[in-house]
């Protein structure tokens, strides 16, 4: 099965007509999630208007990782049986997954003086999300080092499969360490602690976000299949 | 424990003997280790010493070892001998494993013998001391392993030794933040066993997958 649908010349034309599904559900989403999230969700009742930054806060940070789980698996599938597809998507993904992680951090960094009074603390989430951003930079030195794109592959995925011990961390660290960052009010027991109002935006926002991703990813291994027919 | 000719104990002794009669270049990051531990008690005002100095220690040990992973595989690279090894019928990890283990003999053993004196430079108890050699022993191995993945990776690149260091940074920083958790808890009178049996447990992780790894890894590198 991985096999077939990771043969270039079954997955061109599946991501040609995958393409425009991704393309819509980002534009639509993303413009609808955008203007009931800043605009018709009501004030929160602590943090006033600033909350709204979570619109692309959250649903980058939640990219962030899951760019870095997806590469993951590319990684794992290209080791083990050499698929070209798998090693298209890990070369074309560190570059998008470093973008939202820095949009991640600096979109924070701004919530965070106003509601922490400060940019930047060192606490558990915050820190191992850096070392995410570090950790990408490290696959994209390494892609620009080896000329060769099918061993800059395997080399990245080499990387990547080590790093991804990194990513649990940043998931658990609010509830295996005290942090400043609050803890999860979505994705907990006992259901999501935000209002419906709220949090439909946020999904929304959230599935533009991947969509662009998976629009973009799509995009650039067609790109790279084309650049070098098999 | 012999497999297709192969003697552990025989190759590690013959690294062992190399490293030796290279002792010079040898003793380079060690001479590192501790101009850099002395620069820190240096720089800061007296009372921030002991504070500092489980900080201090860690960090010059992790920027240490990676100085010396630089020499690992470079040299066998660059003279053919790890082609060599490569096709000679000898499992490579055995090989790489004997490497590794001869490298922390020569490289990071002499820094635990320094480690008493850096500690009457830092005027740190004794019971300090013992704990942060204790995260430090548990520690380096993955250090080790981590480092050597991204040596052999970087293996035979031209800014190989940059690239070695931008690459295990990121990967070790968890093992420093729990090393240094570690020797943290024991000076507030803390149990420090949850960091030291992670860091345990990590080491032996990486030293039961980590030589099959950093073959695989070679074998990526120098395709």
């Amino acid at each position: 099965m991985i096999r077939k649908f990771s043969s270039p010349k079954t997955f061109y034309p599946l991501a040609g007509k995958l393409m425009p599904w991704f393309f819509w559900t980002f534009a639509v989403l993303g413009l609808v999630g955008l203007y009931w999230g800043l605009v018709l969700a009501p004030v929160d009742a602590v943090q006033g208007q600033s909350y709204r930054i979570m619109y692309v806060h959250v649903p980058a940070a939640w990219m962030s990782m899951m760019i870095y789980t997806s590469m993951t698996a590319a990684a794992i599938t290209a080791l083990v049986w050499r698929t070209k597809v798998a090693e298209y998507w890990l070369l074309c993904s560190p570059g998008l997954g470093a973008s939202f992680t820095f949009i991640t951090l600096v979109t924070g960094s701004l919530w965070g003086k106003p509601m922490w009074g400060t940019y930047w603390v060192w606490d558990a989430r915050l820190t191992s999300e850096l070392v995410l951003l570090f950790i990408y930079f490290a696959i994209l030195a390494m892609k620009s080092a080896v000329p060769d794109r099918r061993k800059a592959a395997r080399v990245m995925a080499m990387i990547t499969v080590v790093g991804f011990v990194n990513i649990p961390i940043i998931k658990f660290s609010v509830d295996w360490w005290t942090t400043l960052h609050q803890g999860d009010s979505i994705f907990r027991k006992g259901g999501p602690s935000i209002a419906p109002a709220m949090l439909v935006p946020l999904f929304m926002m959230a599935l533009s976000f991947t969509s662009y991703y998976f629009w973009l990813v799509l995009k650039h291994i067609r790109t790279m299949i084309e650049r070098k027919p098999v | 424990m012999k497999v297709n000719g192969f003697s552990f104990r025989r190759y590690f002794f013959f690294c062992l003997r190399l490293l030796f009669r290279q002792r010079r270049e040898v003793a380079l990051p060690l001479f590192f280790f501790l101009l850099v531990s002395s620069l820190f008690p240096l720089s800061f005002a007296n009372h921030a010493v002991p504070l500092l100095a489980p900080a201090a220690l860690w960090i010059t040990a992790l920027l240490s070892i990676l100085l010396s992973l630089n020499n690992l595989f470079r040299e066998d690279v660059e003279d053919g001998f790890m082609e060599q090894l490569m096709v000679a019928p000898q499992p490579l990890g055995g090989l790489v494993a004997a490497k590794m283990l001869a490298h922390w003999v020569a490289y990071i053993l002499p820094m635990f013998v320094c480690l008493p004196l850096l500690g009457l430079w830092y005027n740190m108890p004794s019971d300090t001391l013992f704990v942060l050699s204790l995260s430090l022993l548990l520690g380096t191995p993955t250090l080790l392993v981590l480092g050597a993945l991204a040596a052999a990776l970087a293996a035979g690149l031209k800014q190989g030794g940059t690239l070695l260091i931008l690459i295990t940074l990121p990967l070790a920083t968890p093992i420093l933040l729990f090393g240094l958790t570690m020797v943290d808890m024991s000076q507030n009178g803390l149990s420090y066993a949850a960091a030291r049996d992670f860091l345990a447990a990590m080491a032996v992780v990486s030293i039961g997958i980590g030589p099959l790894v950093t073959a695989a890894s070679l074998r990526i590198g120098m395709d």
